[in-house]
């Protein structure tokens, strides 16, 4: 078939299905909308699911492995001595020009748990939790900035226009909560995700299955309370009388907008009641604000953690948290190995380790996937930044190797999984493409990476594009 | 060339058996067809048993094969070449011209069958063992077992003596001139060879076989010397096993495999899961009734299917639930191997009216009003794997009582529970199989 029949054959396509939902308005037209209003949009995996929901804990900037869990001796004894120039050929970096200097640890390293991981002394309530966790030490991406990074890490793709990983895994599983969004963002650390809003767009799927960013301090949801003045009864009034307008609207023209646009009113009327009383953490007993660290009526990460609890108790599927500032260049003080990454440690340390250890206690673990990481490494060189040397410490960006970690929802705990050359420049052995990752976390949610497809603009997508291999060593 | 003696010489025994056949089918009908092909097909055979000689004379000349299966194959061999040379020649210039030779043809026939059989039978002697037609060959492969799970699959018998069947005893046999080393079996290995004990428990190095698998390929001393060599997982599951104390009995639990790249190397080959395997994950279910589909479709928020490939379901209640949804779920009780009851807030009365529930393997009953009375009655459904009484007023007796019933169950989660601390240390001290949360 030449292009020329092929667009034709596409046209006939479209004009007949169409013809035939317009024909059969109360058939099938109904029908997709009975499944996207249901009361429960649930879908089925493909295969018996070992997790229902993912809590992603994404320290937006990219931490530097080399401080917290890549123990490197050898770089200790080189710190301070100029990088050979085989290190440097052919590799770009985002700032780093001229010949930087190695950079040893910042930190302290310790063995920890049964499982001997190595975890440093920036993070000592989580090194209690080692045996739970597995650490995937050799990822690596493809891109060196952290919008393309970031998008490549959620999305599959470093350019816009593809859904993120939590718009696929809505879309393939469904919703397991009539009252809540089934893909809930929180963000904290002042400032949203260098990708913006794209990390939990839903790109060509239907924008039902986009992530809701509920903020955690004051109202959730803006905009979703009633003004003063306007009763429930009421408001029920004007959303089913836009609705049926709307649905009105679906019979003409079979948008599938449109019912998303429906379901967005219906799920907002929900909203309006479910989740303020779900964002409410004052409900939460004294202990585990303790447990947490967590003030409520802050805009906090441990807020954030202690909510993403909250939420994956009442089923949400797809929890997603950023927290900014781990973007160490050493140029200022705010972003630095000696000053404001010491903060962002400290900040996370406790409340991620709460987390893990809360939904454990409850159980909740066992189906829960937890993963937190950056959308790359950091370099074990120095920065010089135009090859003058930072007023503060710091590493620049890097690709071939970085650090995650991954617990829960079947994946093996007290596990060091890849490893990387001995100044933790790139993986040596097992290493982990942040494609292989996706694949990894929706095959534990039932999902084959290669059979989640979407029919758009010609062909079928996945998020794993057309790459991806699920790292079966690390699953339990 | 002696690598090609097996395939040499199964063609040329093909080819006489259907020389055989032939000349036997002539003596029933004499067909034209028949009576043209079976000359020329039987000294073919012949003609290709010649170059089986030759193959099989290189393959003697390696001198790794020796003794009394080994002189009589070679005898056997000649034999039947020489057999069947001749009945070639009497079957195309001889036949029919007296009766006394078409005797002798019958009688050349019968014995050059009988020779082949016997050839055949020392032969395989020497590359499979004893009474090699009774034996099946166990590659590596094919090793997989039906009951996949850890318990059954012995160390020994499962794991090591596959890689010794596959790359090792065509060669080292009781009576074959291999250094007197036979990997037949666990005895014959420990008995060890000429040169004493080949496996040092425990010693990974100072184990003569480990070593001599692990030689440069261009020595002389490098096993084996021929064929495939063994591989990196291999020699890594017989260096795990010697370290492990080179045991015949024990299982791959007791011998944990601590290696990732040799665990998924064992799961793959041999079909094992290292770790647990919900029973759900070993069976697909019983096939769906007609009842099935009707509730699947009258109640989708609170029954599922719970993946594709599976006719499992999962049942999940919320506080709305009546008890007409509980009585007419009962009636698919079998099916059910997920219940999510999760604040629920259901009743341990309402709870039995689903009924029996023999293949729930998956219970949530995570902040609900359940005390030591109800807990206990959980004993009743016998496939429970997994059980989350988190926030449930229960006390260690009901604990007690439930856990010193059940034998499948594998984690309980008893936080926020009428348990003390104290309480709760005993329980798992007391249930070590079981993890209890």
């Amino acid at each position: 078939m030449n292009l020329l029949d092929e667009a034709l054959f596409e046209r006939h396509q479209l004009a007949t299905r169409r013809h035939f939902l317009k024909a059969c308005a109360t058939g099938l037209g109904s029908m997709a909308m009975g499944s996207l209003l249901g009361a429960t949009n649930s879908k089925i995996p493909h295969f018996i699911p070992k997790a229902k929901r993912v809590i992603f804990l994404h320290m937006a900037g990219a931490p530097s492995q080399l401080e917290l869990f890549d123990y490197k001796p050898l770089l200790k004894e080189l710190n301070g001595k100029d990088c050979p120039p085989s290190l440097l050929e052919g590799k770009r970096f985002a700032f780093i020009s001229g010949i930087p200097q190695m950079l040893g640890p910042q930190a302290n390293f310790a063995r920890h748990g049964q499982s001997g991981a190595w975890i440093s002394d920036l993070l000592p309530n989580f090194s209690k939790m080692a045996d739970d966790v597995c650490f995937l030490k050799a990822m690596h991406t493809d891109e060196f900035n952290h919008a393309p990074a970031q998008l490549l890490f959620y999305s599959g793709s470093p350019r816009l226009g593809r859904p993120s990983m939590g718009s696929w895994v809505t879309y393939g599983l469904g919703s397991m909560n009539e009252n809540l969004p089934s893909f809930v963002v929180l963000v904290s650390g002042g400032k949203t995700p260098s990708a913006g809003k794209s990390v939990w767009g839903s790109g060509f799927l239907p924008s039902i299955y986009q992530g809701v960013q509920c903020r955690s301090k004051g109202e959730p949801v803006l905009f979703a309370a009633n003004p003063n003045g306007m009763t429930v009864s009421e408001r029920k009034k004007t959303i089913e009388a836009i609705n049926q307008i709307n649905k009105k609207k679906y019979q003409t023209f079979k948008d599938p907008e449109t019912l998303t646009r429906i379901g967005q009113y219906e799920m907002a009327f929900k909203m309006q009641m479910s989740v303020p009383e779900a964002m409410d953490i004052k409900q939460e007993p004294d202990y585990i604000h303790e447990m947490y660290g967590t003030e409520p009526g802050k805009a906090s990460f441990a807020n954030n953690c202690l909510l993403a609890r909250r939420l994956a108790e009442r089923d949400v599927r797809f929890i997603q948290l950023f927290h900014w500032g781990w973007d160490s260049h050493g140029a200022s003080s705010g972003e630095s190995l000696d000053s404001g990454f010491l903060q962002r440690c400290k900040e996370v340390d406790q409340p991620m380790s709460a987390l893990l250890k809360d939904l454990k206690q409850r159980g909740l673990l066992d189906d829960t996937i937890v993963v937190w990481g950056g959308e790359f490494g950091r370099t074990p060189m120095l920065e010089n930044r135009n090859g003058v040397a930072n007023p503060f410490v710091g590493r620049d960006h890097q690709t071939d190797a970085f650090t995650i970690w991954m617990a829960g929802g079947g994946i093996k705990g007290g596990l060091s999984f890849g490893e990387t050359d001995e100044i933790g420049y790139s993986g040596v052995k097992n290493r982990v493409h942040v494609h292989d990752m996706q694949a990894t976390i929706l095959h534990n949610l039932g999902l084959n990476h290669e059979a989640l497809t979407y029919h758009f603009q010609g062909r079928d997508f996945r998020l794993t594009d057309t790459a991806g291999k699920v790292v079966k060593e690390i699953l339990a | 060339m002696g690598a090609f003696h097996p395939i040499v010489v199964h063609f040329a025994v093909a080819l006489l058996f259907i020389g055989s056949l032939f000349f036997w089918l002539t003596k029933i009908r004499p067909l034209n067809f028949l009576n043209y092909w079976v000359g020329p097909i039987n000294g073919l055979g012949s003609g290709i048993g010649i170059l089986a000689l030759w193959t099989g004379w290189q393959i003697a000349g390696t001198g790794y094969y020796a003794g009394e299966d080994f002189e009589s194959h070679r005898l056997l061999a000649f034999a039947v070449v020489i057999i069947s040379a001749t009945s070639t020649v009497g079957l195309i210039f001889f036949r029919d011209s007296n009766k006394f030779l078409d005797y002798l043809l019958n009688f050349l026939f019968l014995v050059q069958g009988v020779l082949i059989v016997a050839t055949g039978n020392k032969g395989g002697a020497m590359t499979h063992g004893d009474k090699p037609w009774i034996k099946t060959v166990k590659a590596i492969p094919s090793a997989k077992i039906s009951d996949s799970s850890m318990v059954k699959f012995t160390i020994y018998d499962d794991l090591i003596q596959p890689v010794f069947d596959a790359k090792c005893v065509a060669c080292h046999q009781e009576n074959n001139n291999s250094g007197g080393l036979a990997l037949i079996n666990f005895e014959s290995l420990m008995k060890g060879g000429s040169s004493g004990p080949v496996i040092e428990a425990g010693e990974v190095h100072q184990s003569l076989l480990f070593e001599r698998i692990t030689l440069d390929k261009s020595s002389a001393k490098y096993m084996p010397p021929t064929g495939w060599p063994l591989n990196y997982d291999e020699i890594n599951l017989i260096a795990h096993w010697i370290e492990t104390g080179a045991k015949k009995e024990g299982t791959l639990l007791d011998f944990p495999l601590t290696d990732v790249r040799l665990i998924t190397y064992v799961e793959e080959v041999y079909g094992v899961k290292n770790g647990f395997q919900s029973k759900i994950e070993k069976q697909n279910g019983p096939e769906w009734t007609e009842e099935v589909e009707n509730l699947l479709l009258k109640y989708p928020q609170y029954i599922q299917r719970i993946a594709a490939n599976t006719n499992w379901l999962n049942f999940q209640l919320d506080s709305f639930y009546t008890t007409e949804l509980l009585k007419e779920v009962a009636s698919i009780t079998a099916y059910i191997a997920w219940i999510d009851a999760g604040n629920s807030q259901i009743t341990v009365e309402d709870f039995t009216l689903l009924g029996a529930l023999p293949n729930l393997v998956r219970l949530s009953l995570d902040f609900n009003q359940w005390n030591d009375a109800a807990v206990s009655q959980l004993s009743a459904y016998p496939s429970i794997e997994f059980l989350n009484l988190f926030s449930n007023p229960v006390g260690e007796e009901g604990i007690n009582t439930l856990l010193s019933a059940s034998n499948l169950l594998k984690k309980i989660i008893i936080g926020a529970t009428n348990i003390k601390e104290v309480e709760k240390s005993g329980i798992i001290q007391k249930y070590p199989g079981i993890e209890i949360l």
